[in-house]
Parts: structure tokens; C-alpha cells; sequence
């Protein structure tokens, strides 16, 4: 009577939760839920097949429970899921719990649940087995010399690559569950006593505060972590190399793995971080150096080449020599439009381009080609519409916004040039040197986390700021 | 740490300063497509008392050597008895909007030159838009205007073409000094020492010449010609000198790099000698009222051609010709100095400003005028020549005697 009293409610147990499960998924077709004996138990085994691989369910879960002989072994000390944790599924990770509460989004983390007739306890396994994309070459961030390695969509390959690299045991990841919807793992990475503590609480606190909804890159997160207003120039690093990665993390810095992004944070970053690329540091330094200035040349160029066109064409013409005057005259004859509305023209024809291209699909990328160099470079020169002088201004400009390393820095820095056009085209060189002037007052108002933005080293400006 | 701003503060701020900037207005703003450079400026006299100024407007798509249609690089327009300083009036014949910072050089009639300089000069040099290193240059027998009124093959524009004739000139052989306006300001500020300018003049006709036709000929039609240089007493005109004349002026001066002459040797023949690099020493002194000038020239040169029988395959023959150069430069200078002396009585060599930096004491007595005793120095000219080479050669091609 007792007995199956026992059973009755075992039975029943597993038909409740088989209810609530059904219920709480909404008979998602995922949800398998798969009737099991094990030792002579009737039980039920569930899980969501989008978070696991059948095979490996088989290979390590079920074959086990149900080739292994479990009715004659010895209930003394355990009961029956605490051997199977021990001597069946070891090694696996496993947990034990009575309430079934938290089951729908323990399975949705990729555990597997088994309910037995006449255990008390449930039976969580961690199956998760996903498909990855295979470790590949960066396309961001190329290097000729280096590895070639890229960080992949899934946060545990990205450890993996950290970790393979820093074998320390200093280095941690910490992990935080962000986006009210999504629950996305992200996990924050730095080596204990190279990174500041405080600093370490504040970018804690900050993920701790993160109030967004859903999280699929870490390009939301940046806003997050930067510092309070608007900066034109990035304050959060990324990169897809893991090479460039660690060696900000062994530089005391601050590393946020998203999970299903392949580009991973770095915090604080200062202004000459985005002037680096991880080459530099592979090949012959007097190179490197020369590279890097090559570097600032180029965001020189890139921010100023088209205001400074427009501001000494228009207004301080004796600062041109007179050969080259006469050239750029000679070109402009006929040219309907004055200089600074040629510019723009060209630039917001360039800023299309650009779009297009990063937009469409692979397929046709060739027409966009012909179009943009052919109508633009060309014919609009032809046709008198622009001038030589500008398309040269403009594709130099274009060309060295995109010598930056760090494509997120090359495309933010991309709006004051608009600025500085305007205020050149107003006010001739001196607009231009003013709205040089605002940028560099508002460079050196950024700080992160009270670390200046444009020291060039992080050590150094780590500890002016502490003294 | 920049501290949050709400958007609509920001906006608002953006909207103010933005408001600012195109309210500047853009006054200065000048198109290169509708304006015009002027190149050249020639200032001449009518008979009467009047100035006529001569400009020199370019054609910017024609004086693009790939891009023109046959028409004339620069035209020339002349307004008659305004001042420079009134250039803008010029839209009264021209269309376009005026840039004049590109002037390359101002050309000055003798006779204007001869009555004084200065007030010309003060136009140019108050403007910001003149530079000091424009070439200024006196006319000698012909209107300044004329020398404007020439073209040249490949488009080439009177102005650029004077300009770069008078620098290479210089520095190649030295017949002409440097002659840019900021010679003047020197030669003005600077104790014990003369203003020279270069001196310029054309041939042929220029009926012919300014006609874009001119340049279909193998012959110039007519050719710019550079004299010498105008000799300057403060600043009005005294004279002229020759080119020769002028280049030892420049080698005392320590202004000429290359040169070459030829220097007589035994039996009426004579040897180039092509000069790579001049050094003259100085050294002023005053010998009671009279001034005593050393002059040291040395230099080094190879042998460009030699007539005569020097067996150069020897030592002996190189300094044979060394001394030979020493004689006639020495002579040569010493000839200079004294027609200077004689003809203009102007210290056009600074020796005045080398005694007035070396022995001030000996100068101050005559800051006043320091010309009336530059006329009584003596002067001693040593020369001391290297010769390093002769060449590809060394002796000259002749057949043995059998």
C-alpha cells in the first residue's frame, strides 16, 4: 500500500513536471522529453535539442545510465543519484537539487534534467554542446606578420584563445548574465594584481547596473563602459586578436568577453592604443615607429586634409605656391560650385560608397565598384562637375581615415572632419585651427575611469593618476 | 570626467555655436575659379607726371601645359595715373576678382628709378599680400611695361620666364645680384652699403613679340636681355654697370657660387676656368681718413678648355694656369673697385658695413657718409686659385711631332 502510495506520487511527480515543462515551453518543438529507465526506475530524461548534439547525448549520458548495471549495487551510503553522479556520469558536470523551479532556464543553459520515479532529487547534467564556427582569421584586423587566430562568436573558445596565451594562473574570468531577455554570458577578464582593484569594482558595478534589454555584440556594451557624455573618439577598445588582447590584459588592463561576438573589450583604452597594431611588436621597431607616425600622419590627414583644402583654397590663396595655385585654378575653371559645397559633394558621394559597399551583398560588390570609381572618379571630373584636386583631397582623406588599426576609431573620428569642413569653409584656416583647438580641449577632457585619454603610456598614466 | 549633458542642452548649445559660424559671413572668401593671380607688375612714366601701371593677369587654363587651347597665358592691362596701391580699380577693365599674392615681379622704369625709389617701395611693402622675395628689377633703355609684352614658347609667361632667368643667371655665372625687394630694405637698413638691383632690358620688336604667333618661330621674336645691375645712391638711380663688372661685385660680395672665365695665359692664348665655389675674405681698416681694404679671393675651379702649350700632365702646368688666374682676377677685381670708385663713388660691396661690424670705433666718424671715404680707399686684391682638375683631359688632342 505504502509502496505504491510511493510510486503513485513518483509517477505522478514525473507527469507533473512534464506538464509544467510543456507548459512553461509552450510545446516548443525543441523540448524532448524522453521516458527512461534506469536500474529499474521508471524516469524521464529532458532537454532542449537546439542547446545539445544527440550524439553526444547518447555517447555520454544515456549509454551510460542504460548499459551500466544499477540494480545490484549498494544503497548504503548514496542513493541512487548520487552514485550515478559519482560512478556514471564522472566528470561530467552535474548537480542535485530538489526544486524544480529553476528547471526551464537550467535547461535553456544546455543542462539536461533526469527525474526518477523514486528519488526525491532531480539530476541536472550540463550537455551543452554547440555549434561553433571554427577559429579563423580576422577580418578586421589584419597583419601581415602574427598570428592568425580571430576570436569566434562562442565566449568559451574566446577564453580558450586568452587563456592558451597567458598560462598564468593569475588570470581570471569573472562571469555576469546581461540583457533581461537574452541572459547573455559575458565575462569579464583580467590578471588579479596587474589590474587596479577600484577599477576593477567600477567596471564590476557598471556590468552589475547594465539595464539592457537584449546584448548581441559587445558594441552595446561600450556605451556602458565608457565614461559619462559624448566623446568623439572611441574610449573602449576592441579587437578581434587575441594576441592584442592579451597584451592589454598583461598591460593592466580591463578585458569584457561578450558571449556571440567575436570582439572582445578592452577598458580603459587611451587614444594611442588605437594607433597601435599588435604587428608593431613583431617586427623591427624602427619600423614599428615609423609605421606608427605614418599612423598619426594619417589621422592628421584624415581629419584635417579636406577642411584645410577648402580654407586655403578659399581664403588664403598666398599660402599655395604659385605653380600649384595655377594648377588647382586651372582645374576649378568651370567648376559650377564653390569649393567647400565640391567637397561635400565628394564626400557624401565617398560616405555612399562607403555605405554600399559594407551593405551589400557579396555578390554584386563589383558594380558598386565601377559605379563609385568610374561615375564618381571619372566622370564627375569629366563632366566639370568636381575638380582633379578635390577627388585627389577627398580619396587621400578617405584613404587615411582607414590606416587606423582600429576600424571602430577610423569610422568615429570620421564626423569631426564634416565639422572642421564647415568651420574652415566659414571661417578659412582660423576655423580650422579652432575647431582643432575644440578637438584637442575635448581629447584631453576624456578620461576613463580617471585615466587620462591621451597619455601614450598606460602605466605612466596610471600612475600620475594615482599620485 | 565630462559629466552628463542632456541632449537638449546639448542641441541647444550646438545650434548657438552653429549659428555662429556661418555667421562669420565667409568675407574673405575668394573662389580660384573666379579670380585671377597677378603675376607681374611693370611701373612706368608717361611724359607727363603720371605713373602708368602695367599688370600682369594670368590665364590660369592656358598657362597649364596640358591644358591649353592656343590663347595667350597672361594679358596685361595698364591703368594710367592711379597708384598701385589702387589695384582693385583694375575690375574696371577686368572681370575677375584680383589675387595679387602671387606677384612674382615688379619691374621699374629707369626713369622712375632715377628719381627715387621709396615711395613705390612703401606700397609694396605695406601690403601683406607682397612678399620680401619679389623680384625687383630696373629696366634699362626700354618701358618697364615692354619686357611684359613677350611670350615665350611652352606658354611660358613673361614674368615667370624673367624670374627664373635672373635666379639661374645669378647663380650660375653671377652677372647679375640678387634683386629682390628685400635687397632694398637690406640695403636701406644696413650701414656702409649701396643698393644694387639687377638690370634688365628686351630686343627686338615688340609689335612682333607680344603676338601669340611669335612663338611659332625657331628665332625669338624678341629675348630678354639681363644687363647687369643699377647702381643706387639711397635710393635713386646713378648708373648702370655691366655684367661682368657686376659678377665681381657679387664675388666680393661673397654672393657668387659658379662662374666661369678665361684667363689669359703665355703668348695671347687664354684657358676657361670654370669655378665651383668662391670664398672671399675681408678685412677693412682705416688708415687715418682713408679706408684700407684687403680683399682675399679664393676659389676652386677645374680647366673648362686651354689653348695654349700647358702640360697640364704635370703639376707644374696646373700652377701655371693657378697663377696666371691669380694675376687677372686680382687685376680684374682691383679694376672694378676702382671704376666704382671713380664712376659712382657708392659702396656697392659693403665694405662699409664690414668695417662697421669689425672696428665700430673706426666707423662712427663716418656714418654720416661713409661713400665720400669709401672714394679714397685703397684697395688690395690677392687671389689665391685651386685648380682640382682639367677635366675628362689633360693635354689637348694633337698629333706628336714626328
Amino acid at each position: 500500500m505504502e509502496k505504491s502510495n510511493a510510486s503513485h506520487s513518483a509517477a505522478s511527480k514525473i507527469a507533473r513536471m512534464k506538464e509544467s515543462l510543456e507548459l512553461q515551453f509552450g510545446h516548443s518543438d525543441d523540448l524532448a522529453l524522453y521516458p527512461l529507465r534506469v536500474a529499474g526506475q521508471e524516469g524521464l530524461l529532458c532537454f532542449l535539442t537546439t542547446m545539445t548534439r544527440s550524439t553526444s547525448m547518447m555517447d555520454n549520458v544515456v549509454k551510460p545510465l542504460v548499459i551500466q548495471d544499477l540494480s545490484g549495487i549498494s544503497r548504503e551510503e548514496d542513493d541512487l543519484m548520487t552514485h550515478i553522479r559519482k560512478h556514471v556520469l564522472a566528470g561530467l558536470t552535474t548537480q542535485l537539487t530538489d526544486r524544480s523551479e529553476g528547471l526551464a532556464q537550467k535547461l535553456g543553459l544546455g543542462f539536461a534534467a533526469i527525474v526518477l520515479e523514486g528519488e526525491p532529487n532531480l539530476l541536472l547534467i550540463d550537455v551543452k554542446d554547440l555549434e561553433v564556427r571554427a577559429v579563423s582569421e580576422p577580418t578586421t584586423q589584419n597583419v601581415v606578420r602574427g598570428p592568425k587566430e580571430g576570436f569566434t562568436e562562442s565566449a568559451t573558445t574566446n577564453m580558450s584563445l586568452i587563456r592558451r596565451r597567458i598560462i598564468n594562473d593569475k588570470l581570471r574570468f569573472e562571469k555576469y548574465e546581461l540583457g533581461e531577455q537574452t541572459r547573455t554570458e559575458v565575462y569579464l577578464t583580467y590578471v588579479e594584481g596587474e589590474a587596479d582593484e577600484r577599477m576593477l569594482d567600477a567596471v564590476r558595478q557598471r556590468l552589475n547596473a547594465c539595464s539592457l534589454v537584449s546584448l548581441f555584440d559587445s558594441g552595446s556594451l561600450e556605451s556602458l563602459l565608457s565614461p559619462e557624455g559624448i566623446q568623439l573618439f572611441p574610449t573602449v577598445y576592441n579587437s578581434e586578436r587575441p594576441d592584442a588582447i592579451c597584451s592589454l590584459l598583461l598591460d593592466q588592463r580591463i578585458g569584457v568577453i561578450v558571449s556571440g561576438s567575436p570582439f572582445v573589450l578592452i577598458t580603459p583604452a587611451l587614444l594611442h592604443d588605437f594607433f597601435q597594431s599588435p604587428e608593431d611588436r613583431y617586427q623591427w621597431f624602427v619600423l614599428s615607429h615609423f609605421v606608427r607616425t605614418i599612423r598619426y600622419i594619417a589621422f592628421f590627414f584624415s581629419i584635417c586634409m579636406p577642411a584645410l583644402y577648402v580654407a586655403i583654397t578659399s581664403y588664403h590663396q598666398e599660402l599655395i605656391p604659385t605653380m600649384l595655385l595655377t594648377s588647382i585654378a586651372a582645374q576649378r575653371e568651370g567648376i559650377p560650385f564653390p569649393a567647400v559645397i565640391e567637397i561635400f559633394l565628394m564626400e557624401l558621394s565617398f560616405e555612399l560608397l562607403r555605405e554600399a559597399s559594407t551593405r551589400m551583398p557579396r555578390i554584386v560588390g563589383p558594380s558598386i565598384a565601377i559605379a563609385g570609381a568610374l561615375v564618381l572618379g571619372e566622370a564627375a571630373v569629366q563632366a566639370g562637375i568636381v575638380s582633379n584636386i578635390n577627388v585627389i583631397v577627398v580619396s587621400l582623406a578617405a584613404i587615411s581615415s582607414y590606416v587606423a588599426p582600429i576600424y571602430s576609431f577610423a569610422s568615429n573620428i570620421r564626423l569631426s572632419r564634416y565639422a572642421l569642413i564647415v568651420f574652415g569653409a566659414c571661417l578659412g584656416l582660423y576655423g580650422v585651427i579652432a575647431g582643432c583647438a575644440f578637438l584637442m580641449i575635448h581629447l584631453s577632457r576624456i578620461e576613463t575611469y580617471g585615466i587620462p585619454y591621451v597619455f601614450s603610456r598606460y602605466q605612466r598614466a596610471r600612475n600620475k593618476t594615482t599620485c | 570626467m565630462l559629466r552628463f549633458i542632456p541632449l537638449i542642452q546639448l542641441l541647444r548649445t550646438l545650434l548657438l555655436a552653429g549659428m555662429c559660424v556661418p555667421l562669420a559671413g565667409c568675407w574673405d572668401m575668394i573662389e580660384v575659379s573666379r579670380s585671377t593671380l597677378i603675376t607681374g607688375l611693370a611701373i612706368d612714366k608717361d611724359g607727363k607726371k603720371n605713373d602708368i601701371v602695367t599688370f600682369e593677369v594670368l590665364n590660369t587654363s592656358e598657362a597649364q601645359p596640358h591644358n591649353q587651347s592656343g590663347g595667350a597665358p597672361t594679358t596685361l592691362y595698364t591703368s594710367e595715373g592711379d597708384s598701385v596701391a589702387d589695384l582693385e580699380r583694375l575690375n574696371e577693365k577686368l572681370e575677375r576678382q584680383i589675387v595679387t599674392s602671387h606677384n612674382q615681379i615688379i619691374l621699374i622704369d629707369e626713369d622712375i628709378a632715377r628719381e627715387g625709389l621709396s615711395q613705390y617701395i612703401d606700397i609694396l611693402q605695406r601690403s601683406r599680400y607682397v612678399r620680401e622675395d619679389v623680384t625687383l628689377l630696373i629696366t634699362h633703355d626700354v618701358p618697364a611695361s615692354r619686357l611684359l609684352k613677350v611670350v615665350y614658347p611652352g606658354n611660358m609667361y613673361a614674368s615667370l620666364k624673367i624670374r627664373s632667368q635672373v635666379e639661374n643667371y645669378h647663380e650660375r655665372w653671377g652677372g647679375v645680384p640678387i634683386s629682390q625687394l628685400f635687397n632694398y630694405t637690406q640695403a636701406t637698413l644696413t650701414e656702409g652699403n649701396s643698393l644694387i638691383l639687377g638690370a634688365i632690358t628686351a630686343t627686338g620688336d615688340p609689335q612682333v613679340s607680344q603676338n601669340m604667333d611669335s612663338v611659332k618661330s625657331l628665332v625669338p621674336k624678341s629675348t630678354i636681355l639681363i644687363t647687369g645691375s643699377a647702381v643706387f645712391r639711397e635710393d635713386k638711380l646713378i648708373g648702370f654697370i655691366g655684367a661682368n663688372d657686376t659678377r665681381y661685385v657679387n664675388m666680393i660680395r661673397n654672393q657668387l657660387s659658379n662662374t666661369s672665365f678665361a684667363v689669359p695665359i703665355a703668348d695671347g692664348k687664354s684657358a676657361a676656368i670654370r669655378y665651383k665655389h668662391w670664398d672671399t675674405e675681408l678685412s677693412v681698416v682705416m688708415n687715418g681718413d682713408v679706408p684700407h681694404v684687403k680683399i682675399h679671393l679664393s676659389g676652386e675651379g677645374q680647366i673648362a678648355s686651354i689653348l695654349g702649350d700647358v702640360p697640364l700632365d704635370e703639376v707644374t702646368g696646373f700652377q701655371q694656369v693657378e697663377q696666371a688666374a691669380d694675376r687677372y682676377l686680382a687685376d680684374q677685381v682691383q679694376a672694378t673697385v676702382n671704376k666704382i670708385q671713380t664712376k659712382f663713388g657708392v659702396d656697392v660691396f659693403g665694405f662699409g658695413q664690414h668695417l662697421y661690424r669689425h672696428h665700430y670705433r673706426q666707423y662712427l666718424p663716418f656714418k654720416k657718409d661713409w661713400n665720400s671715404a669709401f672714394v679714397r680707399a685703397k684697395v688690395d686684391v690677392t687671389a689665391s686659385v685651386r685648380i682640382t682638375n682639367s677635366d675628362l683631359k689633360t693635354s689637348r688632342l694633337k698629333k706628336e711631332p714626328s
